[in-house]
């Protein structure tokens, strides 16, 4: 009796390595993973047996592949670490993350991280929409953020690093809604058709010398429109920036803030140019409805 | 005895199963309305949710109501912060009803995505009565039978923001967009919106109401394109293609004021028409042709 019982246990051990081996071999990382709002977290990701959640997938991923979604579905917070793409494709797949941020990029120093088609909300509780805090070039297309009491973005990094937004919509949230505070190096950041409304600031740039240019964008909030509190460049062009308690901010000495042909309306200060700090335009900027507004203070040279 | 210990494994086995089953399905902070779903379901994504209002319901402040199979949910008021996001799904909103009324807290954001209201008779499309913030996006509004969005601000002394992009309004009965405040201060933010075929495209009415129109479109309406109707509504419009209305942009009130920058504006029964008192502001940049007539901007936008 007690032999049988022994040699069953035995069967049943090699069974259950047999089949930790099997699912090790079914869960080498692939250059496409699948997640689904009715997938699983044990399942390879692929795109018959796909995953539940990013952090589930991307352990799964390979290096510089691709996460992309099956249909819609809460996917849960992540960090990442590595170059990789997550592509919500046409189903806003989203990211619930309250009490915690959504995406937290930190990748090495060559990594490139795509995220694209995805809603990242925050329920109010959420701390940031996406914190890039490493890695070589952030890309965020097609991205909608709400409901962070941070930042929708916040870049971070201690060095250089690229960041492009493009397409992208970011609301009510009680921090700014891209925050550069970027600390060493010449970070660069680049939107374009970017909405940042309803937020505490709509682009607010401090600490390194960061530099950012905006086209295309509009800029509707309950602070500033645009704030520079550190030594950082600035470039806005055409642009909507309204209804802001202050549109732009140059606060920080030496800062520089360059406007070219926006719409700056009805902001309780249209433009402010703290001491030390440059506001440069060439004259084709719409300041008007404002209760008052400082006087560009350089040249922005056309030739 | 060792059967009894293999039957209290089993059963706590399946105890813990039940257990994750549970948790898996419990309501989260994104909830699921589907025709095919049940009231008595936990609104998941597997077991989603009839109505809207019992969704509702079962879902926290500051989450979001998805659409996973399109139908009829009953009547739409969104009460307290919430997203709803009707992936790409048309309602059909029959007569007497409004689409979706917002009507929610002094500080509640809600944002209404990603969904086509069509009018069988409704009156209109949504309306924003109370609450800090509305954002609309990707959002198409016809047929109604009186404004396509309508936006009376004022409720508890509040004003709020409306934030429409990416969106199209056409054939209201009324006005595609029409927004007063009888308190507080209101503004709109209009990117990328076309707004089409319905009596005005914008009115502006009563109260400290300001609006921002950029990247748009506001054609063949019978009464006018942008219409302000009291003192001191203010209107900035940027960019954007005026054409085919009755008048283009019709500063009607005496106080009341509308921007104009780069727009392109043809082809109106009359391009500009400023009341006595009114202004219309303009930095020499508007393309202004073609108009049956048309009257000169009588300000100009600082330029710096």
């Amino acid at each position: 009796m007690m032999n049988k019982i022994a040699k069953t246990a035995i069967r049943l051990v090699a069974l259950f390595v047999l089949m930790m081996a099997w699912s090790t071999l079914a869960q080498a990382q692939a250059t496409r993973t699948w997640v689904s709002g009715v997938g699983d977290d044990a399942n390879p990701c692929s795109r018959t047996a796909p995953c539940k959640t990013f952090a589930g997938a991307i352990s799964k991923t390979a290096p510089s592949g691709e996460i992309s979604v099956l249909d819609p579905g809460g996917y849960g917070a992540v960090t990442i670490t590595k170059a990789i793409t997550i592509n919500g494709y046409g189903f806003i797949s989203s990211i619930v993350a309250a009490g915690t941020n959504g995406i937290i990029v930190n990748a090495g120093v060559n990594d490139e991280i795509i995220l694209k088609n995805i809603s990242i909300q925050g329920i109010g509780t959420g701390l940031d929409g996406i914190r890039f805090l490493a890695g070589n070039q952030l890309t965020v297309e097609n991205v909608q953020i709400s409901g962070f009491a941070g930042d929708g973005i916040e870049a971070s990094l201690a060095g250089s690093g690229k960041m492009y937004i493009k397409d992208t919509n970011i609301t009510n949230c009680g921090g700014a809604g891209i925050k550069i505070s970027s600390t060493a190096g010449f970070p660069t950041t680049t939107l374009d058709n970017v909405r940042l409304e309803g937020l505490g600031n709509g682009l607010e740039v401090g600490a390194g010398s960061n530099f950012v240019t905006a086209q295309r964008s509009t800029f509707v909030n309950s602070g500033n429109g645009v704030v520079a509190t550190g030594p950082a460049t600035i470039n806005i062009e055409n642009s909507t920036i309204a209804f802001n308690n202050t549109g732009v901010n140059a606060s920080g000495a030496f800062s520089t803030i360059r406007i070219f042909s926006n719409g700056i309306y009805n902001n309780g200060t249209g433009i402010n140019i703290a001491g030390g700090a440059t506001v440069q335009s060439d004259g084709s900027n719409r300041v008007s409805g404002n209760g008052s507004s400082q006087t560009p203070n350089g040249t922005l040279t056309k030739q | 005895m060792s059967r009894a210990i293999i039957l209290a494994s089993i059963m706590a086995v399946s105890l813990l199963m039940l257990a994750c089953g549970e948790a898996q399905t419990a309501p989260g902070a994104h909830t699921w309305i589907s025709a095919n779903g049940d009231d008595a379901n936990p609104c998941s994504s597997k077991s989603p949710c009839k109505t809207f209002a019992v969704t509702l319901s079962k879902t926290p402040a500051g989450g979001e109501i998805s659409v996973l199979e399109p139908g009829d949910f009953g009547a739409i008021s969104l009460t307290k912060p919430i997203t709803f996001n009707g992936k790409g799904t048309t309602l059909y909103v029959a007569a007497g009803s409004n689409g979706l009324s917002v009507n929610a807290g002094v500080n509640d954001v809600v944002t209404i995505k990603n969904l086509t209201l069509t009018g069988t008779g409704g009156v209109n499309g949504i309306q924003f009565l109370a609450g800090n913030q509305l954002t609309i996006e990707s959002v198409t509004i016809s047929g109604f039978t009186g404004n396509g969005l309508d936006v009376e601000l004022g409720k508890n002394g509040q004003g709020g923001k409306l934030l429409v992009k990416d969106s199209s309004v056409a054939n209201c009965g009324k006005n595609g967009f029409k927004m007063t405040a009888s308190a507080g201060f209101a503004t709109a933010t209009f990117d990328n919106v076309k707004l089409a075929g319905s009596v005005n495209g914008i009115e502006i009415g009563a109260g400290n109401t300001y609006t921002l129109v950029n990247r748009s479109s506001i054609t063949s309406h019978t009464g006018s394109g942008v219409l302000t109707a009291a003192a001191p509504a203010v209107v900035n419009v940027e960019n954007s293609i005026i054409g085919f209305n009755g008048t283009g942009v019709n500063a009607s009130a005496a106080g009341s004021t509308i921007r104009l920058s780069g727009n392109g504006i043809y082809h109106n029964g009359e391009g500009l028409k400023l009341a006595t008192g009114a202004t219309i502001a303009s930095d020499g940049t508007n393309r202004i042709e073609g108009n049956g007539a048309s009257q000169s901007p009588n300000a100009a936008i600082k330029r710096q």
